[in-house]
């Protein structure tokens, strides 16, 4: 059997039972060892030879990876190893939560597909780094960060600067993703993800936006984040600046376009051009803005 | 390498069988139990239709390494049949013409089963965002729909299984 995509590389699978355990192993064999989640990424990669490993790690054993918490005036935890479909399945239990964290919950329900989702997980999503994965959209505008631990200590990471590039990130070997915490939003947000993805389950344009207080610029809040249209996930903290100007929602939703659309740096591949991702980036961003200021989203 | 014994439920029956540890569920499950219901396309978790159920939830059988199913509870479309009668999903498949060359068959009513057991009371809209991880490329879908929204009557328990 030797046509594309039959065999993977030879490796060796691990399966740790403890935290510890799987530090252990991490620590030993360093870049020989990558860890493995849900598999969608790895399996994938590995088949392509687009990476190689000694050892596989599934950290789906160590129990304290499977977790979802939510802390008032803290935020959500979601743990590495909980699947796309069970944080989806928690926050349609919890509308409350849902309804704080709607954009992460429509970027969620647009993963990959349902049967994908049953193995998906949001911390996978976010590390394997290709432009066009959902979960890093919510990630930026809830400001998530993401827990890594060692052999030698613990820190949180910010989600944004995370990815370097596809399965490139700024954590290191030795280090296990064990949660991610999407932050409280402010009061009175609204939030919403929308995904634009013609031919392919690729989106082209994906944009997730929150917006608080639209019509008092003392207390207005405005967050906005891309991924497909961009080769890495990106925050328009320059258009977010504008929002503090004490003019008219609407007038300010124009000129953040304009600044997004001047100095956004673009894909431009087969599925779409440079020019017709800033088209969407415009049409999409100002219809998400304007139906959440307007409570219509 | 040297391969590995795991154990794993197929179709309510225990089996044993030796892997290699970058062996995928679906290499196993097709060439190595013969278990022929399951079909094998893409390779790359884009098909679909090398889907069955691990302990109760579907997954693409190409996505998952057979190792990691040691232990599990693997239901294929096999499965469902019981002495010998069709499932009511696999005869709404049958009533409904869901299907021309039916390779993708087996993928779809082991998914169904298991969204219908879920979401006995589904809308349209509900089962094509249930399928959009699921190709067949003969019927167009629209027999497929049916035959689900018809065979939810059964999960909803107001029609007895057999005929």
């Amino acid at each position: 059997m030797s046509a594309p995509y039959f065999t993977l590389p030879e490796f060796k699978y691990v399966k740790p039972g403890s935290l510890e355990e799987a530090l252990e192993i991490l620590d030993e064999h360093g870049e020989e060892a990558k860890i493995m989640n849900g598999g969608i990424g790895v399996v994938a990669f590995l088949k392509e030879r687009l990476m190689e490993a000694e050892y596989i790690v599934d950290i789906k054993g160590i129990p304290e990876l499977k977790k979802i918490e939510y802390i008032p005036g803290k935020g959500l935890y979601v743990g590495a190893t909980t699947t796309v479909n069970e944080l989806i399945e928690f926050l349609e239990k919890s509308p409350e939560v849902r309804e704080k964290y709607r954009a992460l919950y429509e970027a969620s329900t647009h993963l990959a597909d349902a049967i994908l989702r049953n193995r998906a997980t949001i911390v996978g999503d976010i590390l394997e780094g290709l432009p066009y994965m959902d979960a890093p959209g919510p990630a930026l505008i809830f400001e998530a960060e993401m827990h890594a631990v060692s052999k030698s200590g613990e820190r949180w990471v910010p989600v944004d600067g995370i990815v370097m590039g596809p399965m490139m990130t700024q954590l290191q070997p030795n280090e296990i993703v064990t949660e991610i915490i999407f932050k409280e939003p402010p009061e009175g947000a609204r939030s919403g993800y929308v995904k634009f993805a013609s031919r392919t389950e690729y989106g082209i344009v994906n944009v997730a936006a929150l917006v608080a207080h639209p019509n008092d610029p003392g207390k207005r809040v405005v967050k906005i984040a891309y991924t497909g249209a961009t080769a890495l996930p990106y925050r328009a903290r320059e258009a977010e600046e504008l929002f503090k100007k004490p003019e008219p929602f609407g007038k300010l939703v124009e000129e953040a376009v304009k600044v997004i659309q001047d100095n956004v740096e673009v894909l431009e591949d087969p599925y779409a051009s440079a020019d017709f991702r800033k088209y969407l980036m415009g049409i999409l961003t100002t219809q998400l803005l304007v139906k959440l200021a307007r409570g219509e989203w | 390498m040297a391969g590995r014994m795991i154990t794993l439920r197929l179709n309510g029956q225990e089996r044993r069988v030796e892997v290699e540890d970058n062996e995928t569920l679906l290499y196993v499950l097709r060439y190595k139990l013969k278990e022929m219901s399951v079909k094998s396309a893409c390779w790359k978790g884009e098909c679909g239709l090398c889907t069955v159920l691990m302990d109760g939830k579907p997954v693409k059988s190409c996505m998952v390494l057979a190792v990691e199913a040691d232990g599990s509870d693997i239901v294929t479309a096999t499965g469902l049949v019981k002495d010998g009668e069709l499932s009511p999903i696999q005869k709404a498949f049958v009533e409904h013409g869901a299907l021309q060359c039916g390779f993708c068959t087996p993928a779809f009513v082991v998914a169904a089963h298991h969204f219908l057991q879920k979401n006995p009371n589904p809308t349209r809209e509900q089962v094509k965002e249930f399928l959009s991880g699921l190709i067949c490329r003969c019927t167009g879908y629209a027999q497929i729909i049916d035959a689900i929204m018809d065979a939810a009557k059964y999960y909803r328990g107001e029609q007895k299984a057999s005929p």
